[in-house]
């Protein structure tokens, strides 16, 4: 049984290859992690270096550090104060010491 | 802050260098590196495949849904594979890549030697090899290698010679990469005297000195005690002591995997969200902390051990539920660079804001839900920290339950989701199979939810974790919440969707292996934005890491000291057991 | 440096939730009174426990008062010596000492629905004490991997009630 698990898991992991190879081999320009422009110039095509995308605009501007006040972290991280010291309670109180005998040492 | 670009016309400079796209992908910059990390990636996502393919069958043996493939003696086999090939090679062969790449591009340079690195790459490949045969001469009779001995090898279980010796072979190769690393930083360092360390160097310095004092428990165990004992140059280990000395590294090896993840949350994961580091100097204090309080928690592995006295077990509980600050603060700065994020992208309100983040891009989808999911296995955490309440779980499926949602999510997650950023930018391929990579990370947060939460109910019930059958005669389970059948059910659906969530990575990883180098240029870019409050504002002190290795070495020796010392005082071979072999 | 007020609040915040989990724990051991395991056992001999003073003969003893038991169990692979191939037996409303050591490898002595629940390492006496009020059975499992048999260790503990537990004929 074990055997014809393996030759199964190997078979596919064969027909995942040969997808990848059929589909996966030519450039696809659907969505992507940026929406910026594919241009490269033709030195940068015929060297066959590769080079990153364009950087965003956002991320080369400094930034004052009073400016923002992360109020969505801080309204989150209440609500997780509040159900981490509620479900303690509970877990501590009532799963751990109201369980069965006692425990004495 | 004295940065460049506060002056206008060099920030407008520096700007348009940046957007005009000239800045050369990581393959052909750093060569080496690239090379290493591609290596690295290679046996990780491969030990990963392997992993999850035993871990299904092993949930369905489990649970009773298909006990076809394995007999239960051989589920061992199955589950030190499991164990092993997870825990440790994916995870750690995936951050000797990551800390490789994040050398090299922080320091702006490539790695000294080729050769070298190659070689500490080859030295850990081979011992993950030799201890991969051992386990799995365990399923051939006909080969006398076995190593059921689970991920934890506690004595006086025995396995075969070789499974110790590619132990400690791959553990040497991990020490050569940290060597490496340490070597490009100090080449860094006398070429930039004053500077303040770049915050992924920083953050790899700190991890590697926390794995060298880590590591020697687990070595002196290996090296000193269970390999001879296999090999029959001893005849009998005291199985407290080399259990001590397992769990001496055993606490801080979890941060040796969640190192990694929190490196991409605190350096990465703001620039996907659109956003920027909330604070440097907090994620520096942050590493710190692990670096000091990591190894002197591992007690709290051995409540329920007798010959260790419970004021030693209560001072590892204080000290690991200090250990929970630092995890605390990453909440605070990870969530606070993406709202960062979120807010530049239009989210408005106190939790609307949440809809405008980038869920679609799979490398940001993958790292917050991995966050989401830390958030709830932390609290598991607790519990099982809480020296007296471990009583309730210990040992039970509450464990493993516990783990799936920190290594096996937040660890294992955020490793897919980086790469799904970082392997097309050291391949220098573009990403094959988006779509197949966009619902990746949804499908494995749905099969993490199902199968850790009913994992944590059947532990709460008392089922034990290790098991290949826990269905027993004498009695039966009493579930609290839910029905023990109803969680059955969860388990195996919730292991079948995380292995499609595993294979489903594996294919877009392979498909972009095999793809054709693109034409010119990669979708993404390695720029990381400048951090909100910058590190000039912190103290030196942070960076002083001879400093703080001092720290560390003195709390291990508070915390290890006399109980090592009374272990070994009646000799270090008493009480005398003799091995097991299985 | 500059640290955000929202920082300096979650700082003092997560310090509290430390705090309160640590308080809570302490307030267990000391308040509650729930001891671990540890070294009170001593250690006993790795293969032969009973060769060894502190470990007895397995089985249901009288203890050192009236209403309390110590009860000698070895684990094996794969059984619990007594609880597998017989019940352990105790009445109910007493107070029950379980001393308990392994012969061979690690394994597990958990009852199955309650917090005592333990590792039994050869060369070391576990000392786990518990009270007994409501007569009930319970099951024992081994929790810690113990070899190929692992899941078939298994066993059971009857608190019966008072009137049923025949002293002369049940303890040693």
């Amino acid at each position: 049984m074990l055997l014809l698990t393996t030759a199964i898991g190997l078979g596919v992991t064969a027909g995942i290859l040969l997808l990848s190879y059929r589909f996966g081999w030519h450039d696809r320009s659907d969505t992507s992690f940026e929406s910026h422009g594919d241009e490269r110039t033709d030195t940068q095509r015929a060297a066959g270096v590769m080079y990153e995308s364009s950087v965003a605009e956002s991320e080369t501007e400094s930034v004052d550090h009073d400016a923002f006040d992360p109020v969505g972290t801080a309204t989150l991280l209440a609500l997780y104060f509040a159900v981490v010291s509620l479900t303690w309670l509970f877990m501590y109180f009532v799963e751990f010491l109201d369980n069965g005998p006692t425990v004495i040492g | 802050m004295a940065h460049a670009h506060d002056d206008p016309t060099s920030e407008n400079r520096a700007q348009s260098e940046l957007t005009a796209g000239n800045r050369v992908a990581f393959v052909d910059q750093y060569p080496t590196a690239a090379r290493v990390t591609r290596l690295c990636f290679g046996v990780s996502f491969t030990a990963l495949l392997i992993g999850a393919v035993l871990g299904i069958v092993q949930a369905l043996h489990r649970t009773n849904v298909f006990r076809g493939v394995i007999s239960s003696v051989d589920y061992y086999t199955v589950l030190t594979g499991h164990g092993v090939l997870l825990a440790l090679f994916f995870t750690i062969f995936f951050l000797s890549g990551v800390f490789s790449w994040g050398v090299a591009r922080s320091l702006g340079r490539d790695l000294l030697s080729r050769r070298f690195s190659l070689f500490w790459f080859g030295l850990q490949l081979a011992g993950a090899t030799a201890v991969a045969l051992a386990i799995f001469g365990g399923f051939v009779g006909e080969i006398p290698f076995e190593a059921d001995v689970l991920y934890t090898f506690y004595a006086p279980l025995q396995a075969h010679p070789l499974f110790y010796a590619g132990l400690a072979a791959w553990l040497v190769g991990t020490w050569l990469a940290g060597a490496d690393w340490i070597r490009l930083y100090l080449h860094w360092r006398r070429d930039n005297g004053g500077e303040r360390i770049p915050l992924q160097t920083f953050m790899v310095l700190t991890t590697t000195l926390m794995w060298y004092i880590a590591t020697i428990g687990v070595a002196v165990e290996v090296l000193v005690f269970l390999l001879p004992l296999s090999l029959g140059l001893i005849d009998s280990v005291d199985p407290l002591l080399t259990r001590t000395l397992f769990w001496y590294f055993g606490h801080p090896v979890v941060y040796f995997w969640l190192m990694p993840a929190y490196f991409a949350w605190y350096t990465i994961l703001p620039k996907l969200a659109g956003g920027r580091l909330f604070s440097d100097p907090l994620a520096r204090v942050v590493f710190v902390l692990f670096l000091i309080l990591s190894t002197p928690v591992g007690f709290h592995h051995q409540y329920a051990d007798p010959g260790i006295a419970e004021g030693f077990k209560f001072v590892a509980m204080t000290n690991t539920m200090f250990l929970l600050l630092p995890s605390f603060l990453t909440a605070f700065t990870a969530v606070a660079s993406i709202e960062y994020g979120a807010r530049q992208r239009g989210g408005k309100g106190y939790l609307r804001w949440m809809t405008a983040l980038p869920w679609s891009n799979p490398a940001f989808a993958g790292c917050a839900l991995a966050g989401l999911m830390f958030a709830a296995g932390g609290f598991s955490g607790i519990v099982n920290a809480g020296m007296n309440i471990n009583s309730l779980i210990h040992n039970t499926l509450w464990v493993p339950g516990h783990f799936h949602l920190t290594v096996g999510t937040a660890s294992a997650l955020t490793m897919m989701a980086i790469s799904y950023w970082l392997y097309p930018q050291v391949t220098g391929k573009r990403l094959q199979f988006y779509g197949l990579a966009q619902i990746q990370p949804y499908v494995w947060f749905i099969g993490m939810a199902l199968m850790s939460n009913a994992m944590h109910r059947a532990g709460l019930a008392g089922v034990p974790r290790r098991t290949a059958e826990p269905q027993y005669q004498q009695f039966s389970f009493e579930a609290v919440f839910g029905s023990v059948p109803e969680m059955r059910l969860q388990i195996a659906a919730g292991a079948l969707l995380l292995t499609i969530g595993a294979l489903l990575f594996v294919t877009v990883m392979v498909g972009t292996w095999l793809a054709e180098r693109g034409r010119g240029r990669l979708r993404v870019d390695s720029h990381l934005p400048e951090p909100i409050s910058g590190v000039s504002d912190s103290p030196r002190v942070l960076d002083n890491m001879k400093l703080w290795v001092v720290v560390a070495v003195v709390l291990v020796a508070i915390a290890y000291g006399f109980p090592i010392y009374s272990m070994l005082a009646d000799g270090a071979f008493n009480p005398a057991v003799p091995p097991v072999p299985v | 440096m500059h640290v955000h007020r929202f920082e300096r609040i979650w700082l003092v915040g997560s310090l509290l939730l430390i705090a309160l989990f640590v308080a809570t724990v302490t307030y267990g051991a000391v308040g509650a009174g729930y001891g671990m395991v540890d070294a009170g056992g001593g250690q006993v001999d790795g293969t032969d426990p009973t060769a060894s003073e502190n470990f007895r003969e397995p089985g249901v003893y009288n203890g050192s008062e009236e209403g309390h038991y110590d009860v000698y169990v070895e684990t094996q692979r794969f059984l619990f010596v007594p609880g597998t191939n017989e019940p352990i037996r105790v009445p109910a409303n007493s107070t029950v000492t379980f001393h308990v050591t392994s012969s061979d490898v690690l394994h597990g002595f958990e009852v199955v629905g309650t917090n005592i629940n333990t590792m039994t390492v050869p060369g070391q006496k576990a000392m786990v004490t518990a009270e007994f009020d409501e007569p009930a059975e319970y099951g024992i499992v081994c929790n810690e991997y113990c070899g190929s048999g692992h899941h078939t260790m298994e066993g059971s503990l009857q608190v019966v009630p008072p009137s049923e537990f025949n002293e002369t004929s049940e303890v040693q």
